[in-house]
């Protein structure tokens, strides 16, 4: 077959235009790159920083450079069990990633679909779902996820289940709120006389129209998921010493701050900010080019 | 004659956008006389509107005033400074828009919003003040006009917004207004009371007007000189009368054609093809060659403005001949 | 001719509209539901678009359906073509119901079809107009997946259209293609009658022209029996066989449309008749109109009586308080006038 032509769709419009700002292009290598860390960090780190045997007591809590006992340079240097911290961060970070996409995609799929389903029914499903979100709204997000965190113990899922709780609201209200002006217009009357039916309407009419502000809250809400995730492991309420993810790292570091033996919490901290603010980055990008307000 | 008004010449403005420079309004010239209604009519697109905002110097980036220039009274307004500006705006040209809730402040009653407009360019008494709005409200047909100054905008129907619009428009008694599709948000019933008293105002005010459209028909029934645009240029002018019995453009002549009230019902109507050029690189051929169907190879070149008497148009085959 | 055009008499209507009412209620916020419980009177602000209407459209028949913005003619047609559910009356297609029973009716018909004003907005932005086209075929069987390419090829060069316009986006036309596309929509439904909101109204002059030419052309190629809404006179005048015309919710007066514009019986359709500028020269004044004093009523509060009665200028007391009807008389001859007015012109 001859190729098609080039076809000006709206995804390739919106990447050109996201192309040209140059800050949200080189935070979004950011995020592409420390995600491709993260995924890689078996195949790249030196040490596996999981592997408790592998650990050398002898090399704990040696500054940044160190040449240590298994022949390779800690270049971040490594805490107080001997772990290499740059292995530890990747590892981390693969944690922390893996967490918070999860969380996000189901807060995303859960709160899209109330939202959508409360906006094209209406009535008395739409006051009940969206009472519940609002009275959900009214507690701050970490409050609930520390209560449920404490409630449900450690572990992955427990941690994806706190969060999803705290934020799939979110992601229900952005819905609920473009889906009704997406319900008011002309082609869902002109899906409505076709007809087709509620189910079609609802996943292939107004859900993929209310996609531009849910891409935004999104990236707003997994780098809040990162965040928060941190949080509740820097509190102890996340995962097992075992699996350190970011926010333990930190809070394991953080009494030996004060001895001088700051990179044990700075360098995961720097970490940790540079992927959130990353994210907000392209995440502000995103949004101004989706709101049409915004725009010229 | 009366005297001269306005004189607008060569004026070009030009959107930088993304995709290149979009030629908006292009080298536009026409004269206005005192108490003179002047109908400027295009499709969407022809840059009838964005003329109206240039005369008035509301020309916000990516937009620009590029070229030629706008001469109220002698007074070139193109490069006047802002503050200079906003004195003309409002005192000596006003503007009445197709929607008045653009205009008119929702939180504010129209009283107050009209003292705020008159307070703009003088010092008057509250009373003198509040006898002004009521004599001007009246005046559009606004009943019991006293009692209305405490009323807020939504308080009133589209109908009567778009009156209390052109009551502030006129309140400072300014030399011109420039009128954006004044009348088409509104009913067609309403939209003739409204048409009949503007004509009306304009008599007795002396007050001179710029009325932009789409609609031949509502335009014709106020104006007494026709502009047509067409891709950013005049392309015809003329008495309204002269110009709707003998069009001479090939476009002004295919748009009279077109409308229902010239074939028999049933049966399909002259309709001009195609649609039109994009306002980005335009090329140096007449930029209606693509849909005319006069067109040669002469009309591989933009044509120059002709004139005949008071009728002017642009276009290498008018229909009359005689054109110099 | 026109007579040429008439269409086929049939007893049974195809479409038929019995004293069908449509009321809108805004929901009421929670807080209005306390005060209501408290016994504090709610305003319900109720909106009275539609009231007792009773229409038949026959088979191979255009019926126009003309009114002011308000008049209730765009909701009448919503009801028409199965997307609201009047509140009360009926709106049967061959005798069968066009919506089911319940809280929440659907429509159970595919044989009305409708086309939108506003192509910008009718449009889904983010699917392929060949899919817009080929969804409804697809999902009520017109059409096995396999053959839909060369379906939806098919309409839209009967609408004018390149093959190739299906492998692209609403956002890539210009408003007239995009009506074109929203036609082809419709079409390819396979429909007995098209609903037509305003389809000429946003769009610009020079393709205004062309889209009704498209109707004509569609009309006596497909046999197309529609409903044609428009606040337009002229593009009534030039399209329709019969008009009805509309004021705040009611039909005041229907009948052959050239008949209806040569000597209109009711004073508002006379008044509206006379207040479109008209380009048509008529002794020496090039534009005549003249003006309907007074404002339109809120439908919020219609008038009792005759809708009309506030502007109308042969007002008698009867006016004021009972309702003029003709919709006692559902089955009307197709040629007969009908009036909702105690004084008729004559």
């Amino acid at each position: 077959m001859s190729n098609r032509p080039q076809v000006e769709t709206p995804a390739r419009v919106f990447w050109n235009e996201f192309r040209s700002s140059h800050l949200a292009l080189g935070a979004l290598i950011v995020v592409v790159l420390i995600i491709a860390l993260a995924v890689l960090a078996p195949w790249i780190t030196p040490q596996d920083p999981y592997e408790l045997s592998k650990l050398v007591l002898m090399d704990a809590r040696r500054p940044p450079g160190y040449v240590g006992s298994a022949g390779f340079t800690h270049w971040l240097g490594t805490d107080a069990q001997g772990r290499d911290i740059l292995s530890a961060i990747l590892y981390g970070l693969r944690v922390s990633i893996q967490i918070s996409l999860t969380a996000g995609f189901i807060a995303f799929s859960l709160g899209a679909t109330l939202g959508a389903v409360a906006a094209y029914f209406g009535g008395r499903i739409e006051t009940l779902i969206m009472r519940i979100i609002d009275l959900q709204l009214s507690f701050p997000a970490i409050l609930l996820a520390l209560v449920l965190a404490a409630l449900l113990g450690q572990g992955k899922w427990p941690l994806i289940t706190a969060l999803v709780t705290a934020q799939y609201a979110y992601f229900a209200r952005t819905t609920h709120g473009a889906a009704a002006t997406e319900r008011s217009k002309d082609y869902i009357e002109a899906a409505l006389s076709t007809p087709l039916s509620a189910s079609r309407v609802v996943f292939r009419h107004i859900l993929p129209n209310c996609l531009p502000p849910l891409i935004v809250v999104a990236t707003v809400q997994i780098a809040n998921a990162i965040a928060l995730e941190a949080t509740l492991s820097f509190l102890g309420l996340g995962l097992p010493v075992t699996e350190p993810s970011l926010g333990m790292l930190i809070a394991n570091g953080f009494q030996y701050m004060l001895s001088g033996r700051y990179w044990i919490s700075i360098y995961p901290g720097i970490a940790l900010i540079v992927l959130i603010v990353a994210i907000n980055l392209v995440g502000d990008q995103v949004r101004d080019q989706l709101n049409p307000r915004l725009k010229r | 004659m009366s005297r001269i008004l306005l004189e607008v010449e060569g004026l070009s403005t030009h959107f930088m956008t993304r995709n290149g420079v979009l030629k908006a309004v292009n080298d536009v010239s026409f004269t206005l006389h005192e108490g003179e209604i002047i109908g400027l009519v295009g499709e969407s697109g022809s840059g009838k509107s964005v003329t109206g905002f240039s005369i008035l110097g509301l020309v916000d980036p990516p937009g620009k005033i590029v070229a030629g220039s706008v001469r109220l009274q002698g007074r070139e307004l193109i490069g006047m400074s802002e503050p200079d500006l906003r004195a003309v705006r409002g005192r000596e040209i006003s503007m009445v828009f197709q929607d008045p809730s653009t205009t008119l402040n929702p939180v504010l009653s129209i009283g107050t919003q009209m003292r705020l407009a008159l307070e703009a360019h003088e010092t008057l008494s509250r009373q003198a003040a509040d006898a002004r709005c009521i004599d001007v409200l009246n005046k559009v047909g606004i009943p019991d006009a006293a009692r209305r100054l405490g009323y807020f905008p939504h308080q009133f129907s589209g109908g009567m917004r778009q009156r209390v619009a052109i009551a502030i428009a006129l309140l400072n008694h300014p030399k011109l207004i420039i009128c954006d599709e004044p009348t088409t948000a509104l009913d067609v019933s309403i939209q003739a009371q409204i048409l009949l008293q503007m004509k009306t105002l304009a008599q007795d005010f002396g007050t001179a007007m710029i009325w932009i459209s789409h609609d031949l028909s509502t335009v014709s029934s106020v104006a007494s000189q026709l502009l047509v645009m067409y891709a950013g240029r005049i392309i015809e002018s003329g008495p309204v009368r002269d110009l709707l019995r003998v069009p001479d453009h090939p476009y002004t002549r295919g748009l009279l054609n077109s409308l229902p009230d010239h074939a028999s019902p049933g049966q399909p109507l002259v309709q001009i093809p195609g649609q039109m050029p994009s306002l980005i690189g335009l090329g140096a051929e007449c930029a209606f060659v693509s849909r005319c169907n006069q067109s040669d190879a002469l009309c591989q070149t933009s044509p120059a403005l002709r004139s005949k008497g008071a009728r002017r148009v642009r276009c290498h085959h008018p229909v009359a001949g005689d054109w110099q | 001719m026109l007579l040429a055009q008439a269409p086929i008499m049939t007893d049974r209507p195809l479409l038929r509209v019995s004293k069908a009412s449509k009321q809108f209620a805004p929901a009421l916020s929670f807080g209005d539901h306390i005060a209501g419980w408290l016994g504090q009177e709610v305003d319900q602000r109720i909106v009275h678009a539609v009231d007792g209407v009773s229409l038949d459209l026959h088979r191979g028949e255009v019926l126009g359906l003309v009114g002011e913005s308000g008049c209730g003619k765009s909701t009448l047609g919503r009801m028409m073509a199965g997307i609201y559910p009047p509140s009360q009356g009926t709106v049967q297609l061959d005798g069968v119901p066009v919506m089911g029973a319940g809280k929440k009716p659907l429509k159970t018909t595919t044989r009305i079809q409708m086309v939108f004003q506003d192509p910008f907005a009718s449009l889904d932005p983010r699917v392929r107009i060949g899919e817009t086209i080929g969804e409804g075929p697809l999902v009520h069987g017109l059409v096995d997946p396999a053959n839909v390419g060369a379906y939806v090829a098919q309409w839209l060069e009967t609408v004018g259209l390149p093959a190739e316009a299906a492998d692209r986006f609403p956002h890539q036309f210009s408003g007239g293609q995009r009506q074109r596309v929203a036609i082809a929509r419709a079409l390819a439904m396979q429909p007995d009658v098209l609903i037509c909101d305003e389809p000429v109204a946003s769009l610009d002059v020079s393709i205004q022209a062309q889209i009704i030419n498209l109707f004509l052309t569609l009309k006596q190629t497909l046999n197309l029996t529609m409903l044609f809404i428009s606040h337009d006179l002229g593009v009534i005048r030039h399209m329709t066989d019969r008009v009805a015309v509309m004021y705040l919710g009611r039909i005041v007066e229907s009948g052959p449309t050239l008949q209806v514009y040569d000597h209109p019986q009711h004073p508002y359709t006379r008044a509206l008749l006379d207040s479109i500028p008209r380009l048509v020269t008529e002794g020496d004044e090039l534009v005549v109109f003249k003006a309907i004093e007074g404002e339109l009523p809120s439908p919020l509060a219609p008038p009792a009586g005759c809708h009309f009665h506030l502007r109308c200028p042969f007002v008698q007391e009867r006016c004021k308080t009972v309702v003029p009807d003709f919709s006692d008389h559902p089955s009307l001859p197709l040629s007969g006038r009908h009036v909702a007015c105690y004084f008729p012109i004559s």
